[in-house]
């Protein structure tokens, strides 16, 4: 007992030290206002992480905060009248074990003066009283503006056996949301918000998350065969009981918004390093064929983004790819640990497995870096994630095929995006500037993610790839480890574009935004048709008595033509178009259309006649919903389709003869 | 011997047919006509006189196919069903079409003609839909039993990802050496059945199994080399032309026209195989039914007798005392060379009491198809014989020559008593008892030693 005493004393002045030390980071990133020291056991028969948990939180406003709160995220798991479950319909199970639930047993604080009187289940979303996944502390004493709120947990987390990004499946567990986790203290101004106040939502199906940036001191204590990965560094691993069958592993993490780990018996781990950063890669025993692949594509986010956005600033990434019985937890990002997504046997020219990657790793910026708040503004972190990834698969794994780069048939990830928007039925809505849970007729995905890239690419065709790339710098230079809102981003653009352009788009880009982020119409720009007809000289009757005609032209010496082009715009969406005019003399002019009005008619007069008209021929405003209808040519290009055909032709040959006998 | 025998023949006919072979051709053109046309025109009022067209000179663009929006579903949901109507009707056309195939391959007077395909395939319509149709079924559900369940077996562990797509793919392994065996089922079942007035698929389908499994040493090796070289003759070519794109209408022009020779290649591949197989058949001629079997109760050689190729009926007792051997002949064969090395034993052990009796025989590949006259006039001028050589006799079947039922029950040969080939030699002792059976590639100077020890 006296050793075992000791001991914990130890630890304790060895956490009051690590605390305000650094161990991971040279020197702190974010102000830090919360703090979380967890000691936690898993349990795999019983499917639970019980623990007790050391947490702070700094007023750092101005107010006086009479409460605190947290979420309770594990609790959406413990009914099928939790506000997810009600979302999504269906329940977490049919037995107890099924479910999932965080149970707080005692709740103190500093001084060890009970809580638990003070705590109630709040639901400021929906109003649903069975929804327990916001938790209100109302203080004994309101918290003065300075004060550190201390306070001490011993609780018991459930796993769901569902895997909706945490859960268990046999030995396999993700362990994600499964700590009471403070909601954020928004002071007045603080993202445009007009009064202060918590902002803490509730577990909705279609929602993530919004947190302060953090340091986690986490000891994780399972049997020893668990292979354990985390988004803390490894401090120290010990086996923690005499028959050697049970360790205890200590993780220590810094300026990150969420702290998870996984445990599962079959994963083999592989290491490798990019410059600073070292990588750790989890990965079923079956994949190892695939570990190169991972690798490679965790090196190329790391690589475009520090280039293109800003240096990844953690000395340590782990990336977990969950083995099948895992898959619920596939492509789910924690900053310095994120799961991918990939299965047995995918075959190498079909990129899913460094797609998944890409983008949970390009998270570490969105979600991790550049905080937002995906409650309520899903498209700052998924959309311009999305973004960047389809940007960085184009860029590494070809042009036209970052997705798939099969002989016969090439996809790139900019255009799957820009499908998934246009062949979406419910595409127009509602806007881009919703909170999560209000995506109705599901269409949170589409609008979150591929909606919101494909106008990045527009604003990117716009303004110009390295303009872009510059308005990223900017955003994360100024907003990183703070916690932007979507109006700061306009901020970012508006002062980049003008910078760079001055007034050629107008005094700022909130023309813009107004129309792709905050409406929801389309863009559709469409040549209605071009001729160029002959001038003929004067003739007709001026009057009864003087009738005259002019055979001749005033142009004597060659036939002179009249050329008209009428382009239309059935979109709503008024964008800027590029207008390249062709002639048969081989002229090219091009014009520029600033789409106000609903058409717009070019005239042209001389020996030469219009052959093609195309608008924004460099197909950069990929919003619009019909390529096919920005161009017009008087000799259509067959050969594409002929050979389309003709390959369907071949195919069906062989087929028909393949299977009949 | 009969492997290669067989390719060869097969292929010769189906070089042979080659206008049942470009009917067959053409239809499956004319079909898949029907519906890639119209949807290229589709897609060609779609695009209009638009040049998004130069979004596609690497092929298909999920840009330009967006452009459909929300009608993409429907003009998916509607090209499937189109399609599959294309490949159902395509699967009647291929049996209609296989009839066709069939009866002008199989062995016959009459010369392949356009009149005798189309006649053929009317006629056995039916039979071969539904062996076709069986045979589909039993490839399927022997499919399902050795590639579903054990992959589904092996999926159902967690403890190993992967495992069931691994047994899965290992599976497909197994099953392409079995599916062979199904191909020979229905290829003699519908061999078979061309050459019968009445139509019994499912008789046909008996004869398929029996035959398939009674003939399985020379036929199998046939169909795996024949299957192994269609499917790599097909994947080789879907992979090249799948895979290119030629941006230039003569381009385009230029793929189609290989790509048609291909495909014409692939259904003559098709006629090789069917050819093959009926001259498999024609090789190993049915079984004698059970009830006509023959007790073979005679003792020794001389109760039988034979006329000669002049037409002398004579009798066996001409060889009491002596040392026989007793050949089938052919003068068509590979082995007919073996002529000259038999005449060579003949002159040098006759002194000996060596007797050589040969008997022609057309019953293997129709290669003896002469008259008596032809056969002596080619045994003389070509290789010498002076032996004794009888008239055309039947060695296998019901109408067998009675010496070799007799000799046959004495001596099995290496796969049973049937007499697989020419030149298979029965070797008899001076008191007419049978001893030895060689096989037709058993050089007839490889016999002295026995002829010598009989001798003594």
């Amino acid at each position: 007992m006296m050793k075992k005493n000791l001991i914990t004393l130890l630890v304790c002045l060895v956490t009051a030290a690590s605390v305000k030390s650094q161990i991971v980071l040279k020197e702190p990133l974010s102000d830090r206002q919360t703090y979380y020291k967890i000691d936690a056991r898993l349990d795999p028969v019983l499917k639970t992480v019980s623990g007790s948990m050391e947490a702070y939180w700094v007023n750092k406003s101005s107010d006086v905060v009479p409460d605190i709160r947290m979420h309770m995220y594990m609790n959406a798991f413990r009914s099928n009248k939790s506000t997810l479950y009600n979302e999504s319909g269906g329940s977490p199970g049919s037995k107890k074990s099924d479910f999932g639930w965080i149970d707080i047993k005692t709740f103190t604080d500093r001084n060890g003066a009970d809580l638990i009187g003070r705590m109630q289940f709040i639901s400021p979303d929906d109003g649903n009283n069975q929804d327990q996944t916001v938790l209100q502390i109302l203080l004994p004493k309101p918290a003065l503006p300075g004060d550190t709120i201390f306070l001490k947990f011993k609780f018991e987390t459930k796993l769901p056996s569902t895997i909706r990004r945490t859960g268990f499946n046999d030995d396999f567990f993700f362990v994600g949301q499964w700590f009471p986790k403070f909601g954020v203290y928004e002071p007045a101004g603080m993202r445009f918000a007009a009064i202060g106040g918590w902002n803490c939502h509730q577990f909705h199906v279609n929602s993530e998350f919004y947190s302060n940036h953090s340091v986690y001191d986490v000891k994780i204590t399972l049997p020893v065969e668990y292979v354990v990965g985390s988004g803390g560094l490894l401090m120290n691993e010990a086996v923690s009981d005499s028959a050697g069958k049970i360790k205890t592993l200590t993780y220590r993490a810094e300026d990150i918004v969420d702290f998870a780990w996984t445990a599962w018996p079959g994963y083999a781990v592989f290491t490798d390093q990019w410059k600073h950063v070292k990588l750790t890669l989890l990965i079923p025993k079956e994949r190892i064929s695939q570990v190169g692949r991972q690798f490679s594509a965790v090196k190329n986010g790391l690589e475009y983004f520090t280039e293109n956005v800003g240096p990844y600033p953690w000395p340590h990434l782990t990336v977990v790819d969950p083995p099948l019985i895992g898959a619920g937890a596939g492509g789910m990002e924690y900053t310095t640990i994120f799961t991918s997504a990939s299965a047995p046997n995918i075959p190498d020219y079909f990129y899913q497995p460094e797609m998944v990657t890409v983008h949970e790793f390009g998270h570490a910026y969105f979600m991790g870096i550049l905080a937002s708040n995906e409650f309520e503004e899903p498209w700052l972190d998924e959309g311009v994630n999305s973004f960047l990834e389809e940007r960085v698969m184009d860029h590494y794994y070809g042009p036209e095929a970052g997705i798939l780069n099969h002989p016969w048939l090439k996809i790139s990830d900019k255009s799957l995006g820009r499908a998934a928007y246009l062949l979406a039925g419910s595409r127009n809505i509602v806007s881009n500037a919703e909170n999560s849970w209000n995506y109705v007729h599901g269409t949170y995905g589409m609008m979150s993610y591929q909606k919101t890239a494909t106008w990045l690419y527009t604003l990117m065709g716009l303004i110009g790839e390295e303009t872009t790339n510059e308005v990223f710098r900017e955003y994360y230079r100024k907003w990183a480890f703070k916690h932007p809102s979507g109006k700061d981003f306009i901020g970012v653009v508006n002062e980049v574009v003008t910078k760079k352009y001055g007034n050629r788009f107008g005094p700022d880009m909130n023309w813009f935004f107004d129309q792709f982020l905050y409406g929801t119409g389309i863009v559709d720009y469409k040549v209605d048709r071009f001729f160029s007809a002959k001038i003929s000289g004067f003739t007709g009757v001026i009057n009864d008595a003087d009738s005259m005609a002019f055979k001749a032209s005033k142009y004597k010496e060659d036939t002179i033509y009249k050329s008209t082009v009428q382009l239309e715009r059935p979109g709503d969406i008024i964008l800027p178009v590029d207008v390249m005019i062709h002639f048969d003399n081989n002229d090219t002019i091009l014009e520029t259309w600033d789409g106000k009005a609903r058409f717009k008619d070019f005239f042209y007069t001389g020996t030469r006649k219009v052959d093609w008209v195309k608008i924004d021929p460099g197909y950069k405003i990929r919003m619009d919903v019909n390529f096919a209808n920005n161009s017009m040519t008087k000799e259509p290009d067959g050969v594409p389709v002929r050979r389309f055909i003709d390959k369907i032709i071949i195919f069906m040959q062989f087929f028909i003869s393949f299977i009949t006998l | 011997m009969k492997i290669f025998e067989s390719l060869k023949i097969g292929a010769i006919r189906s070089v042979k047919a080659w206008k049942g072979v470009l009917i067959m051709y053409s239809l499956t053109l004319f079909l898949i006509a029907l519906i890639a046309l119209p949807v290229k025109t589709g897609i060609k009022s779609v695009l209009g006189s638009s040049m998004v067209t130069e979004l596609l000179s690497k092929g298909i663009s999920l840009d330009v196919i967006s452009d459909f929006g929300t009608n993409l579903n429907t003009i998916i949901s509607s090209l499937s069903f189109g399609l599959f109507l294309i490949l159902l009707l395509g699967g009647l056309m291929n049996v209609f079409l296989a009839g066709g195939l069939f009866s002008i391959l199989k062995q016959s007077e009459k010369k392949p003609s356009a009149a005798l395909f189309f006649e053929g395939g009317a006629s056995n319509f039916l039979s071969f839909l539904i062996i076709t149709v069986v045979s589909s079924l039993m490839i399927l559900f022997i499919g399902f039993i050795i590639i579903g369940v054990p992959a589904m077996i092996a999926g159902s562990s967690s403890q190993s990802e992967g495992a069931g797509f691994r047994t899965a793919r290992l599976f497909a392994m197994v099953l392409a050496l079995i599916l062979p065996v199904f191909l020979l089922v229905a290829d003699y079942a519908r061999a078979w059945q061309v050459t019968r007035e009445r139509k019994k698929a499912f008789k046909a389908l008996g004869f398929g199994f029996s035959q398939t499994f009674r003939t399985f040493l020379s036929s199998y090796p046939v169909m795996i080399i024949l299957f192994i070289i269609q499917v790599l003759f097909g994947w080789m070519v879907l992979n090249k032309l799948l895979g290119s794109y030629p941006v230039t209408g003569g381009g385009v022009f230029l793929m189609f026209l290989i790509s048609q020779i291909l495909f014409f290649v692939k259904v003559l591949l098709r006629g090789w195989r069917y050819g093959s197989v009926t001259s498999l058949m024609e090789m190993n001629p049915e079984k004698p039914s059970d009830n006509s079997k023959v007790i073979v109760t005679e003792k020794s050689l001389y109760q039988f007798s034979a006329r000669t190729l002049q037409g002398i009926e004579t009798s066996m007792e001409i060889c009491r005392g002596k040392v026989v051997l007793v050949v089938n002949t052919a003068s068509k064969c590979g082995f007919t060379p073996q002529y000259e090395g038999l005449e060579k034993l003949y002159q040098t052990y006759k002194e000996r009491g060596l007797v050589i009796l040969g008997f022609p025989c057309n019953q293997f590949a129709n290669q003896e198809p002469g008259t008596e006259a032809e056969i002596a006039e080619g045994c003389l001028i070509n290789y010498g014989v002076s032996f004794p050589m009888f008239s055309k006799v039947e060695v296998n079947g019901n109408n067998a020559d009675p010496i070799f039922k007799y000799l046959k029950s004495r001596l099995h040969g290496f796969t049973g008593k049937r007499i697989k080939w020419n030149f298979t030699k029965f070797l008899i002792d001076a008191n007419g008892i049978p001893v030895k059976r060689f096989s037709p590639a058993t050089k007839p100077e490889n016999l002295v030693k026995d002829i010598e020890k009989l001798l003594r």
